[in-house]
């Protein structure tokens, strides 16, 4: 089983990536494509976090995949569009 | 004997044989005084009533300061003056003058001289209610826009050559739509709406809904026009700063439509305003550029039931969505159940942004208030809009209320308007004194590129970007005034100094602006 899962980690996904406001400057760049070996939407944002040393927590930032917001614990599919959404507020 | 100048604004019918009897005066020989009466027509127009809007700070110093020119010019005993403001009737007196002085000539010449600087110079405004239903907001400090309600014995021939505007025609393109159409018109008409902030994304918001025809718009606004936001905030002009920007933004409103009733809110959005503007208004624009106000607005949607149609941009992207109590598509909460810490996401003034970004926001957020008003589908209720203004990239994100949101979830834990206490190392600019100022070394928290808007030479610069306050850049162990543009980046910066055991740390509400307003006062 230990050998199954291994197997499993090292499998990547391509997926679409896109930041918004804060995340956008912190990323230098608005989206991306990538392939990644993170399992959900959190274990993504935090080796993305820890790159490119985004200052908000998940817990601060809205995760929507496809064009609908999901829960920090989606299991990532291939081709899904990943969008990053912090509060913005200005006026 | 001497007898002092006094300048005053009532909002009460002004008692003219008391006013004259307090300036009894045994050394006068001369007593003259002006009354200004509410007549009941302006430029050919049959007028109603008038509503005077006064800035009163500035009025009162400015109005004591011609009374005292007009007392050492011509040498008079003393001035005493009243302006009103509120609602007046046909035939009310809206502005008295008196002056005893020890001859004639003088008492006529200081009246005349103090009731014609007052027309010019006082920071009011007023309304007028012609008989046709329309209204239109004057300027009574700038008499080349406005209109005079003295005589000017010019015959006032010059707006009569103008073609008259009718309803039917202002509305013509628009009502021609088969969505819109008279019925459509007519409930326009009879939509109230609130804008509240008539800034970047309010002001954009506003000139569209009045063109559009929204019978009732209102501006809750508490700020006076700065040059810095003239770039954005289009609804005013460069000779304006200074001005309250809620009648500023009335004034143009009304002078874009002259059918709509805008009426003027100069005030702070909080648990004691919100409630009743609530109750006022049909829909919400809440169009303010920071998260404790956007929270409370959203708050306030679920508490009353009233669609609040919220904008916010960051540099050249934004985020638009419509929160309606009764939708499944839920509140700003259910994304993001509580606000960030002060700092952590820059404002307009931190991060700064162009002009077009919240013009194209604020035009969105009317086009959702017209959405609602007339039933037309693809309200943003069940989604988040985010676009990015540089790529055009948009995307509309499906959004469902959160269960365990604190407002509107199954098991709310918010049941009121929260009221935000002055904490207690939270220091207000009216409460200074030089004295108590003099205690503090003053700290300036903003980022370099803020510095120039109001200058602080006083103090030491630590922007918050390089705060730490494991190893402040100053000595917290002495007393501390801590200030940054809003007095949010200071407040934050003071809450995380005193978790570190600095006791005598403080921030300034209302940021440099009020520190360099209370300087140039104190200097004065």
């Amino acid at each position: 089983m230990q050998q199954i899962d291994k197997a499993l980690n090292r499998m990547t996904l391509p997926v679409r990536l896109e930041y918004f406001a804060l995340l956008r400057e912190q990323r230098g760049v608005g989206s991306e494509m990538i392939e990644t070996a993170a399992a959900t939407a959190r274990d993504l944002y935090r080796e993305l976090a820890a790159t490119y040393g985004f200052t908000l927590e998940a817990e601060r930032v809205k995760v929507a995949i496809n064009n609908e917001f999901a829960s920090w614990d989606r299991v990532l599919a291939s081709g899904d569009t990943i969008v990053f959404i912090p509060p913005v507020a200005g006026g | 004997m001497s007898m002092d100048n006094l300048f005053e604004i009532s909002a009460e019918a002004l008692d003219i044989p008391a006013l004259a009897a307090s300036l009894t005066d045994r050394t006068a020989g001369a007593f003259t005084s002006f009354e200004g009466w509410v007549r009941d027509h302006n430029d050919g127009r049959q007028v109603d009533a008038l509503d005077y809007e006064v800035f009163a700070p500035l009025a009162l110093t400015e109005g004591a300061a011609i009374l005292e020119e007009a007392r050492q010019k011509f040498g008079v005993v003393a001035i005493r003056a009243v302006h009103r403001q509120g609602e007046l009737r046909i035939g009310d007196c809206a502005v008295w003058v008196g002056v005893v002085s020890s001859h004639r000539d003088e008492a006529f010449r200081a009246c005349r001289y103090v009731i014609d600087e007052v027309k010019h110079r006082l920071p009011i405004w007023k309304k007028e209610h012609y008989r046709d239903g329309s209204a239109e907001w004057v300027n009574c400090q700038h008499p080349g826009t406005g209109h005079e309600d003295h005589s000017h014995g010019d015959g006032h021939s010059h707006s009569h050559a103008k073609p008259a505007v009718t309803e039917a025609d202002f509305y013509a393109r628009q009502v021609r739509l088969p969505e819109i159409g008279a019925d459509g018109q007519a409930r326009l008409k009879a939509a109230k709406v609130l804008i509240v902030g008539a800034g970047g994304l309010g002001c954009p918001a506003g000139l569209m809904l009045a063109a559009a025809g929204v019978g009732t718009i209102g501006i809750l606004e508490f700020d006076t026009l700065e040059a810095s936001n003239l770039h954005r905030q289009i609804l005013y002009t460069a000779s304006q700063v200074g001005e309250p920007k809620a009648i500023a933004a009335a004034y143009r409103l009304t002078a874009l439509n002259p059918f709509i009733d805008v009426r003027v809110h100069a005030a702070k959005a909080d648990a004691d305003t919100l409630p009743a503007l609530f109750a006022e208004y049909d829909i919400v624009l809440d169009c303010t550029d920071n998260f404790a106000t956007k929270y409370l607005l959203t708050d306030a949607a679920v508490l009353y039931g009233k669609p609040v149609v919220q904008a916010s941009i960051h540099r050249f992207e934004g985020q638009l969505l419509t929160i309606d109590p009764r939708s499944p598509g839920g509140c700003l909460r259910c994304l993001w159940p509580a606000p960030p810490p002060e700092g952590l996401i820059g404002n307009c003034a931190e991060v700064g942004v162009l002009g077009v970004t919240p013009g194209l926001f604020g035009t969105l957020q009317a086009s959702e208030a017209l959405k609602i008003i007339l039933g037309l589908p693809g309200v943003l209720d069940r989604h988040l809009l985010i676009m990015d203004a540089l790529s055009f990239e948009t995307r509309r994100i499906a959004r469902r209320k959160d269960a365990d949101c604190p407002i509107c979830g199954a098991h709310p834990t918010i049941h009121a308007l929260e009221r935000r206490e002055t904490v207690a190392y939270e220091l207000d600019a009216g409460d200074l004194t030089p004295e108590a100022l003099a205690r503090f070394r003053i700290v300036d928290l903003r980022e370099a590129h803020e510095l120039a808007e109001h200058p602080l030479p006083q103090a030491q610069h630590a922007p918050f970007s390089r705060f730490d306050a494991a190893s402040p850049e100053f000595d917290a162990s002495r007393p501390v005034l801590l200030v940054c543009a809003s007095g949010r980046r200071s407040t934050n910066a003071a809450q995380q100094l005193r978790a570190q055991g600095w006791k005598d740390v403080f921030s300034l509400i209302g940021g440099a602006k009020a520190l360099g307003h209370f300087f140039h006062q104190a200097a004065e």
